[in-house]
């Protein structure tokens, strides 16, 4: 091959390289000359139509930036343009999220960035900053709220005689047992203690009596903690009561068939079900007809002040450290959070994170159970997701070690000491 | 030295594959490189790799996960792959027949396989339901109480077998490919020695296809140590994980895929990660070999008979 032909060749192919490589560096204006920023959400369908309201509400009132969103559901790409210098300026991301990117060292500093232009921390309670802080800095801002607390069939508990739901966790066992029935092949046709959703199990039931998977500063794993083991011996003696394998059963059915119109629920065959405030609108969807009521996930007779507990969760709203547009980003995501979060909320049929908004009469009217989400949200005793730098893979065992327990591979106490083992021996 | 001259039509054929190979360096040499050099940093993306040298080495044949995720795949890997085998042989053996309607049971036979996977897979989610799935309604009519099979960490495993062996259309194409190549001559003898179907089968059929068989088992052995959309499907799913853990009830279906794509992609440990994958293609390549010098003995024993 000819020496020229070869030169022409490796040219062409280096500048289209050199270009490609330069492509995500230019400065980008709207034609009115606004500096566009670029937001990723993970919503999608009817979800990222409310995104794409509120981001034409803060395009409405800016004459500096203006918002593109992006519905980008498949949350690794976020890592992947992150990585290739096509990161968005903001993203939209879950709590935990937040603390393993943070982890990571991928998120700016929100508390500096807030410190620096004014921003009123007092709109967010202490579950709200804790969720989001890596070392006592906050590295997200949270919109809304996820907590979960007791909605119950009041049919069922007047067949049993009771007309009001447990505030204790001794009360719900006991009235659980009555409730429950069995068919004629001793499968159970009606489950009265809240052992599904799947998730309950790992947090409220062991909230409610005061267990913990991490300890106060969120880094020291307390797998084997009393509270705890009292929880698993209560769930175990349910499950042990009507047979493991029969519950495990009736646990996959309400599983497979969750918010469809076979829902356990909504069937009629579940007494007590720990679950979110967009529950109330999925009865009204699949069921109206259920004679349901909204009550605080109970506390224990040791421990009525836990009345309320519950996991506390965000969808928070982040910048990554390679955008390039952090001041716009922050001025939508700091506009988002205050001014454009009630109509988003409204929109959404999400709690709010921002502490002003719990006594707002249209947010409390929107939903039917959110009266009760609010008061437990004032209560405080949302408890946030443990914060160690291996947080994820700590979940992950906990899970496992509880399916041990749940199945009777494992007892609970040597499951849990075992776990914490692992645990300590992950955090050194 | 003579120096070395390339006719017009070799410069040609390079200019025309030179796309490939441009690609072929950028796309896949180039990462498979640095995945190798990954695997002796940590890395999240987003740093700078460090290097830590044999340590994500060593924390792999330390964790008790990364053995349990072998172990699921091993399981998968040489149960599955002969049920496979031997499903799709079967439903060859019935299209290669001749009857009635014999297009269309060879399309039901290969339908599945041109079914997009997550779709499949979600289905399959619905007919496992323990109390209104097909699969156990099925069985009560034998009066069998059919298990959670997806709950049961003892059945989930089975579970995907079955999935599997309901999608082997593919293999069951090339059994019937080489079915068809067989010399009716050979049956026509065997019937004039008076042998029976089963005798046909076993020393007529089975030694004509035995290469063939051979061949999709090294396929389905490879494919099975890189099983990944179903479990990742049912373990994502709503109502599919009917466990909290990453890797279905007790990980009983934490597939070593699945497991590398954990520490990628949710616990960012890209160095673990591509320590794994290097792991995977010692395993693959390993099997691979054994696999072909299997297929060796295997041809030349059936040449033999």
């Amino acid at each position: 091959m000819k020496k020229k032909t070869i030169l022409v060749l490796t040219v062409m192919i280096l500048s289209s390289l050199f270009l490609f490589a330069q492509g995500g560096s230019e400065e980008r204006l709207t034609e009115d000359g606004r500096q566009i920023v670029t937001y990723w959400y993970y919503h999608k369908g009817n979800e990222a139509t409310i995104q794409e309201n509120a981001i034409a509400r803060f395009n409405a009132s800016q004459d500096e930036y203006f918002v593109e969103g992006f519905s980008v559901p498949d949350k690794q790409k976020y890592l992947v343009a992150m990585a290739s210098d096509e990161s968005p300026d903001v993203i939209a991301l879950t709590n935990a999220e937040v603390i393993s990117y943070q982890t990571n060292g991928l998120l700016e500093d929100m508390s500096t960035m807030g410190e620096a232009n004014g921003f009123d921390f007092s709109i967010y309670d202490k579950p709200a900053v804790t969720a989001n802080s890596v070392d006592g800095r906050m590295y997200a801002y949270p919109l809304t709220s996820v907590v979960i607390q007791m909605f119950y069939n009041k049919d069922l508990l007047a067949s049993i005689g009771e007309t009001e739901p447990p505030t204790t966790m001794e009360e719900l066992f006991e009235m659980a047992e009555k409730a429950t029935t069995l068919d004629a092949d001793g499968n159970i046709d009606i489950l009265g203690y809240p052992l599904f959703p799947l998730a309950s199990a790992r947090q409220e039931l062991i909230y409610a009596f005061g267990g913990r998977w991490a300890a106060e500063d969120g880094v020291t794993p307390t797998a084997n903690c009393e509270g705890n083991i009292k929880s698993l011996e209560m769930n175990m003696a349910f499950r042990e009561k009507y047979g493991v394998e029969k519950v495990q059963r009736f646990v996959a059915t309400g599983n497979t068939n969750r918010y469809t119109p076979q829902d356990i629920f909504f069937a009629g065959k579940q007494l007590f079900r720990f679950d979110g405030p967009w529950f109330a609108n999925n009865i009204k969807q699949y069921n109206p007809d259920i004679n349901f009521g909204v009550a605080m996930v109970p506390g224990t007779e040791a421990d009525p002040e836990l009345l309320g507990v519950s996991r506390y969760e965000n969808t928070s709203l982040a910048i990554p450290v390679v955008a390039k547009e952090k001041d716009g980003a922050y001025a939508f995501i700091s506009w988002f959070v205050t001014e454009g979060a009630k109509d988003f909320l409204l929109e959404i049929g999400s709690l709010p994170a921002n502490n002003t908004l719990y006594d707002d009469p249209d947010l409390l009217a929107s939903n039917e159970a959110f009266p009760s989400f609010m008061e437990a949200l004032k209560t405080g005793n949302g408890i946030e997701a443990p914060r160690m730098d291996y947080s994820a893979e700590y979940i992950s065992m906990v899970d496992e070690y509880l399916d041990y327990i749940y199945n009777g591979t494992m007892g609970i106490e040597d499951a849990l000491n075992e776990l914490q083992a692992q645990a300590e021996a992950m955090a050194d | 030295m003579k120096k070395l001259r390339i006719s017009r039509d070799g410069r040609n054929g390079f200019l025309f594959a030179l796309p490939w190979i441009i690609g072929f360096l950028l796309l896949s040499l180039y990462p498979l490189i640095m995945s190798l050099y990954y695997s002796f940093t940590e890395f999240n993306f987003i740093s700078n790799p460090e290097w830590v040298g044999l340590d994500n080495y060593k924390d792999l044949f330390g964790d008790r996960r990364f053995y349990k995720s072998l172990s699921n795949t091993c399981f998968y890997a040489f149960v599955a792959t002969p049920i496979l085998l031997v499903v799709a042989l079967l439903l060859a053996l019935i299209a290669n027949k001749k009857f009635k309607l014999k297009g269309v049971a060879r399309t039901v036979f290969f339908l599945p396989s041109v079914i997009p996977m997550v779709a499949a897979t979600m289905v399959w989610i619905w007919m496992f339901d323990p109390t209104y799935g097909y699969i156990n309604n099925f069985l009560s009519l034998f009066g069998i109480e059919g298990p959670a099979w997806l709950i049961n960490p003892k059945t989930t495993k089975w579970a995907l077998v079955l999935m599997g062996s309901w999608c082997t259309g593919t293999t069951m194409l090339v059994c019937l490919a080489a079915l068809q190549d067989v010399p009716n001559s050979y049956y026509e003898s065997a019937d004039l020695d008076g042998a029976n179907a089963f005798q046909k089968f076993i020393h007529i059929t089975i030694p004509s296809v035995a290469h063939v068989l051979v061949y999709q088992a090294i396929l389905n052995l490879i494919n099975a140590f890189q099983y990944f959309t179903q479990v990742y499907v049912i373990t994502t799913a709503s109502g599919g994980n009917t466990s909290g853990a990453s890797g279905g009830p007790e990980n009983s279906i934490l597939m070593y895929p699945l497991y590398l794509f954990h520490n990628a992609f949710v616990y960012q440990k890209m160095g673990k990660a591509s320590a794994m994958a290097w792991i995977l293609m010692v395993i693959v390549g390993l099997l691979t070999i054994v696999m072909v010098k299997l297929s060796k003995k295997a041809t030349s024993n059936a040449g033999g008979e």
